[in-house]
């Protein structure tokens, strides 16, 4: 085809999309605003307010709370514990926010356990050494006989890397060892590997929420509508 | 020619819906374009997960669902590595951090001991984005424009012949990731330059 006529042939097309617009996309619009009406599904508050990292935290960090506003005890904890291959999740977890600089904590006594979630849900930058001093303090210090070549054990203790999006990692300065005299006598270089979950607010925390309203038919009106509510900020990005 | 092709166009919107219509999807172009390329991007990165390349791991650059980063693993994410940047502009070289002297990394590329990972990028043109190695548009799907598609076709062939894209795209970082040759270069490269740059983790 040589360039006049696939010119105009493109003209041509061109021209039947602009005559169906009219028609196809009024009617599909039409339907969407009818649907709307009724749904209300374009609505969803949360998108229209800045929801800082702290405020992921404090949302999140409730909704773990076994004796959380929720009224729902162990629920989300142990359906996130889960989805996160801890097993058992059995015992008496203690969670904290925004502590020791530490986004979510999760820590439990018996069997010995500790996951530290570090919250990226508004991309923030990794600041050097984080989650090596995490990992550090909270996990290297408190249990320095771990084996981190021994999988059954370090599946309890977890440093989860949440980023908004999948397959995120962590920067290597995050990782590496501070320069600090605090850490040069720790032999490890860097975060061991095996202990770093990535996983995302996408593919797991909306996932993890959607599956509970699917499978709690119980869950109060009240909670599925926000659930629902802050599950779609993630998905419908 | 742009003031004779304005009033053929014009007399095509006498219907004011197809005009309102018009109006209304134009400015979408930039997002429909994202959300062709998030789904050309999900399925590049499911290729990859699912078949890993033994050495080497790959992140979202930047958190971008876009654009995507491979590196060897022994070297972490702040080496000599390759991806895709700016929607699918093919990059080999560093992306951040200081670890890495720039100028020493081009030099070495140059040089006839790396000529075969030149080889296995290919094309190699000019950029902005301060990368030694860089091509962009060399997909080909039977188009008039192959091997020079604009950001809109990508995205076009992104969303709508997804599998061509992501064997194509794939192949790209294959011929690195899944080549035992290209792979100790990278990794010699990698050994060579870590620790010449001139900031954190030198």
């Amino acid at each position: 085809m040589n360039n006049r006529s696939s010119s105009t042939a493109a003209l041509a097309a061109t021209r039947d999309f602009i005559t169906s617009l009219s028609d196809s996309w009024c009617k599909i619009r039409q339907a969407e605003i009818e649907r709307n009406r009724k749904e209300n599904h374009h609505y969803n508050p949360l998108r229209s307010i800045t929801i800082k990292e702290t405020d992921h935290s404090r949302i999140l960090g409730e909704l773990l709370k076994p004796d959380g506003s929720h009224g729902q005890g162990r629920l989300f904890l142990d359906s996130f514990l889960r989805r996160i291959g801890i097993d058992p999740v059995e015992g008496k977890w203690i969670v904290t926010v925004e502590q020791d600089r530490i986004d979510i904590l999760l820590r439990r006594d018996e069997p010995a356990s500790v996951v530290i979630i570090e919250n990226k849900s508004c991309n923030a930058s990794d600041q050097p050494g984080q989650l090596y001093r995490y990992w550090f303090r909270q996990i290297h210090q408190r249990h320095p006989g771990l084996r981190y070549d021994y999988l059954d054990l370090e599946k309890r203790f977890r440093v989860i890397y949440l980023p908004p999006g999948e397959y995120a990692r962590p920067g290597e300065r995050s990782v590496v060892r501070p320069p600090d005299a605090a850490y040069s006598a720790c032999k490890h270089a860097r975060l061991p590997e095996s202990i770093l979950d990535c996983r995302s607010f996408e593919a797991d925390v909306a996932e993890w929420l959607n599956e509970l309203m699917e499978s709690e038919t119980g869950l109060s009106e009240r909670l599925r509508i926000f659930l629902k509510l802050y599950t779609e900020i993630w998905r419908l990005r | 020619m742009k003031e004779h092709l304005t009033s053929k166009a014009a007399e095509w919107f006498s219907d004011l819906d197809a005009w309102n219509a018009f109006i209304e999807l134009a400015p979408l172009s930039v997002s429909i374009q994202d959300l062709w390329l998030d789904v050309g991007s999900r399925a590049l990165r499911k290729h990859f997960h699912d078949r890993p390349s033994p050495g080497w791991d790959f992140t979202a650059w930047e958190g971008y669902i876009r654009d995507t980063w491979w590196f060897l693993e022994e070297f972490g994410q702040d080496s000599v590595g390759i991806g895709y940047g700016w929607k699918y502009h093919l990059c080999l070289g560093v992306k951040s951090g200081q670890r890495v002297d720039r100028a020493a990394l081009t030099e070495r590329l140059l040089s006839e001991d790396y000529r075969p990972l030149l080889d296995a990028f290919g094309r190699n043109d000019p950029n902005d984005f301060g990368f030694p190695l860089h091509q962009y548009g060399d997909f080909s799907f039977g188009t008039a424009n192959d091997g020079n598609l604009s950001e809109h076709e990508i995205a076009w062939h992104a969303g709508h012949r997804t599998g061509a894209f992501v064997e194509q795209a794939a192949a790209k970082i294959e011929a690195f990731t899944r080549n035992p040759e290209t792979t100790e270069l990278m990794r010699r490269l990698n050994l060579e330059l870590l620790g010449r740059g001139s900031g954190e983790g030198s």
